[in-house]
């Protein structure tokens, strides 16, 4: 399979505006630039691309929403607040090339017809986000950014913006208020981001790795896009594998990659001595997946219908020595503490599930707790303001039904099997 | 317009209603932390969430906050669906997982929003053995106790503070389940409205700190309907008190005042009645005596007197006080008035005069746009809470000031003017209204382009500022605009006395002093010889008086200068009647009583004239009180209108006295400055008063030809009644040539606003 978001990543640096160019760089933009957006809208359309954010939502039914008349100003933000535990693609992306980055903006921005363009970087990709600035400033000097972008009639000006680091500032609507400078607590839907987002302008939200396809996408067609695909797939992915593997590591591959495939050939299967218990498909905030399996195609719709949502995609793998109640600890403090204390039943509920996890791991639960820990799930899940707690909670409930008899061992011994806490 | 239906009940609904909004207005309350009727929605506590029936086949129900959904036609919701309780009840158990429990040591319990909603709503156990997050508290000042480990982390004090008053030195710091509500360091809250906070928290986070000082049980309480004698507004308050003391005030909702809120004045200046300089016995020359001794040698006094006698009223004592002590005047063959100033009376007629349509607090914060003239935070504070509003909803201020006024930092347009320059820019800018092509600086031009473009105009001033002349011109222009207009008048019953009065009282009052016609005078709750306007004429007289009488309920300069002294019942110690400035009559009533023997004005009074052989003040004093209204308003109903017609004299008595601003003969003006806890009663509460500015000389900065005088240095002023030294302060608000005093510092050196004073060393 040829590469297409990675095809420079085998350089030892990033491209700079020169060595994108003479790849062939901007020439989807050129291409872009003298077609319709409602042409390109429809492309899209035909492409089954969807947010690799996370939600899954397609892309083009977004545009649709909109819509052409939407008032102006009208802004454009990409989404490369990538802090979803075991996701590390749009990293790659972001750092090692950034005028492909740029390109997409500038497409996106000239389908959707924004008058400004945002980039919101995680507050841990500040080198990243220096390197997209100064590339930003060489396109802008060589006439790619900002007024009249390639001579087409079109002005589009870039900021990247590094977030001062909140997992919830990842959520468009935190987002939003975060690069308003208020505190980054998700909105209230509706009105949605298309219609009153930021500063109360249409805005659209987009993940860092959907934009790059679309230069692509534009250029050589809905269907040579859809061919890369298998397995019920459309387009290529950039796959991740982190945790107990030989390998970890992120590839780009065929959408529909089985998980298999992920797991043993390219992230080499389990460490040395241990056996795959289970897996995490779509990063943290998605429930688990088992041995039985690992023939799924790693996408949207095949990962939703084996119990589990496609996320990210940043694939984590517990192996047979790790206490998953320890496993399960590590998930929810992160989702605890990257609560943005908004809501209650995530503000208050998280922590209680953690009290609750960590005295099982001790060796003091009590008999109740699995029950207790699944009633608390039920509560908190559905009736917390925004999709953080949902998310938080998918994998503690699937793990705690997945590894019942070993959290059930942990509650009759009074100690960890594993050894853990001790 | 539609119906939705709330486990089977039927609710009518209005378009853009949400399900609480709707199921309240019909009497079903839904359990909530965050929502709050002045606050609105947010949807972060997640206590109103209530099941919604499948609409169609295949629809499974759905848990929602009521706060959050829009009410449609035809909707079945559902708050006793298992699911809704259960959500619910697990709200309740979370936010109680880190609560501390403490209710036995909590000054919130008893009327603590989450105790009832745990008794409401469930459960009734706790299950959560984990430990607590705590925090350290901030020191907030000296009205406001902090304890931030009892937080439910609903969002409304920072709600309140920061998007209802536009406060800012209150957010919300932090994340997760550490979102500490506080201060970036510690020191008091700068709002003059921080106090609401106590009432806005659902628990004890935020609780009266002076309440704490002197705690009872809530429920020990004794509470009547009272009304706020701190300025014109007349917000309706419910004070406590408890074995003879009053502990505290909180707001009492009336639509047609204020609904939710009081400033702080209002809720800590009651702190006077418990000063340890409050007179509390009766004092004839020099010593005490029962009171009933002393009210007769006063009338043997009167009795014995060559000269007549002249009677000086209040505008901060009630109707039946004032009425009372007209009525012993008139019978007695002496003057009355309730104003020491005769420019002040004839600026409060004229203010009244022009009230006749005067908007509600409600009715200015829904204006479109609001032009303030003068501080009307240090005059009347919860008027300028209801502009806060107009700003909120992101319409235009205006704001018109010769010395600092907090509103001017929210203005889009804030002009300085000096006090002699006022009344011409409001006759300006109403010229450039009836004529938009006549003269006017570029700043006048905007200012009534905004103004004329505005839809639902307010126009408000402060009548102590304006004068006469100022609040004809100010009403002038209003009526130009086609706007709103109301005054804050200088005291709780303002309005009430300008109707008490006739044509040239003030001034034949002052005369028969001045020309040794009377030779006695009685004072009832003014400080004629201490800090009330128009003080310069009258410190002249005193030596010529044979009789001072005074009766009041704080240890004024007049009071202490009294021949004799008659301690009164302050507000809650007894019953009686004010008129706000929008003409509407409150009553309030007797909260509770002292130890004491203090009798209200209208009964000292009263007792006075039969002792003077006059019985019929009693029956004449109570005619006169409500002449304007059908019958005394009942305290705790919601206040009776004075109608515009039967107050038609009050022009006439403004004309008497109205005379035009004089030119100052030098070139600074002396301009008054106020803030928000000011007043001759807030000024003894001694919580209170620690917060307010320090004394000072305030002028711009870079008005001398070279180099300012450094800040802080002594300037000695001289007024026609003396000199005063006072330190040096730069306030870039002030006006070019106006000097900010306050309003000891007026009275001493003997000007009123816009008088000239003399200053040295000069810039």
């Amino acid at each position: 399979m040829e590469p297409v978001l990675s095809r420079n990543f085998h350089l030892p640096q990033p491209p700079g505006l020169a060595e994108y160019r003479a790849g062939g760089g901007y020439e989807n933009l050129k291409a872009a630039l003298d077609r319709r957006p409602a042409d390109m809208i429809e492309m899209v359309d035909k492409t089954h691309l969807r947010g690799y954010g996370g939600a899954g939502f397609p892309l083009a039914r977004k545009w649709k929403a909109r819509g052409p008349d939407a008032p102006h100003p009208r802004y454009l933000v990409m989404n490369v607040d990538e802090t979803e535990p075991g996701s590390f693609k749009d990293r790659q992306l972001l750092y090692r090339d950034p005028h492909q980055v740029i390109e997409a903006v500038l497409v996106t921005g000239f389908i959707e017809q924004a008058d400004h363009a945002y980039v919101f970087v995680r507050g841990e990709y500040a080198e990243g986000a220096r390197r997209l600035e100064q590339a930003v400033a060489e396109a802008r000097e060589a006439g790619l950014v900002g007024h009249n972008v390639l001579g087409s009639g079109f002005d589009l000006d870039i900021d990247v913006h590094l977030s001062a680091g909140r997992y919830i500032c990842g959520e468009e609507t935190a987002l939003l208020n975060a690069l308003e400078g208020r505190r980054g607590n998700p909105r209230a839907k509706p009105p949605m981001p298309f219609e009153k987002g930021l500063w109360g302008a249409p805005t659209l939200v987009h993940n860092i790795e959907t934009l790059c396809h679309v230069p692509y996408i534009v250029s050589r067609g809905p269907e040579w896009f859809n061919a890369q695909g298998i397995n019920g797939g459309h387009g290529t992915k950039l796959y991740s594998v982190c945790g107990e593997v030989q390998h970890p590591g992120f590839w780009e591959l065929p959408m529909g990659t089985t998980a298999r495939e992920l797991l043993y050939d390219h992230a080499g299967g389990p460490l040395e001595g241990q056996e795959l218990v289970a897996f995490l498909p779509g990063g943290a905030s998605t429930s688990f997946l088992l041995p039985e399996q690992l023939d799924t195609p790693m996408q949207f719709d095949a990962v939703a219908a084996a119990g589990s949502r496609f996320g990210t995609c940043g694939i984590i793998a517990l192996g047979s020595t790790t206490c998953p109640v320890e496993f399960l600890i590590g998930i929810n403090k992160f989702f605890a503490r990257e609560s943005c204390g908004f809501c209650t039943p995530c503000r208050d509920g998280l922590p209680y599930l953690q009290s609750l996890l960590e005295r099982i791991e001790a060796g003091q639960g009590k008999p109740g707790d699995p029950d207790l820990l699944l009633e608390l799930c039920a509560k908190i899940a559905p009736n917390s303001f925004c999709p953080f707690a949902p998310g938080a909670i998918m994998p503690l409930e699937s793990g705690l039904k997945v590894f019942r008899d070993a959290i059930q061992d942990h509650i009759d011994r009074g100690a960890c099997p594993y050894g853990g806490a001790r | 317009m539609g119906t939705f239906y709330l486990d089977d009940q039927a609710i009518p609904f209005d378009d853009g209603d949400n399900v609480i909004e709707a199921a309240w207005a019909a009497g079903v309350a839904i359990p909530h932390f965050c929502y709050h009727p002045a606050l609105g929605s947010v949807g972060a506590c997640r206590l109103c969430m209530v099941e919604l029936q499948p609409a169609g086949e295949g629809d499974r129900p759905r848990t929602l906050a009521a706060c959050m959904l829009k009410a449609q036609d035809g909707m079945r919701l559902s708050l006793e669906a298992q699911r809704a309780v259960a959500a619910r009840q697990s709200v309740i158990e979370l936010v109680l997982a880190n609560h501390p429990h403490d209710c036995p040591v909590c000054d919130a319990a008893g009327e603590c929003h989450l105790q009832n909603m745990t008794v409401a709503v469930g459960p009734a156990y706790r299950r959560y053995e984990g430990t607590k997050r705590t925090f350290v508290n901030q020191f907030l000042g000296p009205l406001i106790w902090h304890d931030m480990d009892r937080c439910i982390t609903c969002y409304r004090c920072v709600r309140y503070y920061q998007d209802y008053t536009l406060g800012t030195d209150l957010g919300a710091l932090g994340s997760r389940n550490r979102v500490y509500f506080g201060r970036a360091t510690d020191g008091p809250l700068e709002s003059p409205f921080a106090g609401n906070l106590v009432e806005v928290c659902p628990t004890g986070v935020f609780t009266d700190k002076v309440f704490r000082r002197h705690y009872s049980r809530v429920w020990d309480l004794q509470t009547a309907p009272s009304i706020c004698p701190h300025c014109s507004v007349g917000c309706n308050t419910l004070p406590g008190a408890r074995a003879g003391t009053l502990r505290r005030v909180t707001h009492r909702p009336n639509q047609r005042v204020n609904e939710w809120f009081i400033c702080d004045r209002g809720r800590f200046g009651h702190r006077y009645t418990e000063s340890p300089q409050r007179p509390l016995r009766a004092r004839i020359d020099g010593h005490e005596d029962e009171l009933v001794d002393v009210l007769d040698a006063v009338s043997e006094r009167l009795a014995d007197a060559q000269g007549v006698v002249a009677g000086l009223g209040s505008v901060r004592e009630d109707m039946e006080g004032n009425a009372a002590l007209r009525s012993l005047m008139a019978a007695m063959g002496g003057w009355y008035s309730a104003h020491a100033s005769p420019d002040l009376e004839a600026a409060i007629a004229e203010a009244a005069a022009a009230s006749d349509a005067a908007p509600t607090l409600a009715e200015i914060a829904d204006a479109g746009a609001a032009l303030v003239v003068g501080d009307l935070t240090g005059q009347a504070p919860m008027m300028d809470l209801a502009v806060r509003q107009v700003v909120r909803a992101g319409h235009p201020l205006i704001v018109l000031h010769s010395v600092p006024a907090a509103l001017a930092a929210h203005a889009v347009q804030a002009l300085s003017l000096a006090p002699s320059e006022l009344a011409m820019a409001l006759t300006t800018l109403r010229r450039r209204i009836e004529k938009p092509k006549s003269r006017a600086n570029a700043t006048l031009k905007a200012v009534s382009e905004t103004l004329a473009q505005a839809q639902r105009p307010v126009v408000l001033g402060v009548a102590e500022t304006l004068g006469a002349a100022g609040c004809r011109a100010l009403a002038q222009l209003a009526q130009a605009a086609k706007a709103r207009l109301a005054f804050a008048l200088p005291g709780a019953n303002a309005f009430g006395t300008a109707l008490l009065s006739r044509p040239g009282d003030a001034e034949r009052v002052l005369r028969s002093v001045e020309s040794g016609e009377a030779d006695s005078l009685i004072v009832l709750g003014s400080d004629p010889f201490g800090s009330d306007p128009g003080a310069a004429r009258w410190r002249a007289t005193r030596s010529r008086l044979k009789l001072l009488v005074v009766l009041d309920c704080v240890a004024t300069e007049t009071a202490r200068q009294a021949d004799a002294f008659i301690p009164l019942a302050a507000l809650a110690e007894r019953a009686g009647t004010f008129v706000n400035y929008g003409g509407l009559a409150q009553g309030f009533t007797q909260v509770y009583a002292r130890q004491e023997t203090l009798p209200d004005p209208y009964t000292a009074v009263s007792e006075l004239g039969h002792m003077v052989g006059l019985a019929r003040i009693r029956r004449n004093a109570e005619i006169l009180a409500y002449k304007y209204l059908d019958r005394p308003p009942q305290p705790g109903r919601t206040g009776i209108q004075v109608e515009p017609g039967a107050y038609t004299h009050l022009r006439a008595s403004a004309e008497a006295d109205f005379k035009q601003v004089a030119s100052p003969s030098g070139r600074w003006q002396a301009a008054l400055m106020t803030w928000y806890g000011d007043g001759p009663l807030a000024a003894f509460a001694p919580e209170l008063s620690t917060l307010a500015p320090s004394r000072a000389a305030c002028i711009a900065p870079g008005q001398g030809g070279k180099a300012d005088p450094p800040e802080g240095v002594t300037v000695r002023l001289r007024g026609p009644l003396g000199e005063l030294s006072l330190p040096l302060r730069y306030e870039p608000a002030c006006a070019k040539d106006a000097v900010g005093l306050d309003r000891a510092a007026m009275a001493a050196l003997g000007v009123s606003e816009g008088e000239g004073v003399e200053w040295e060393p000069q810039p």
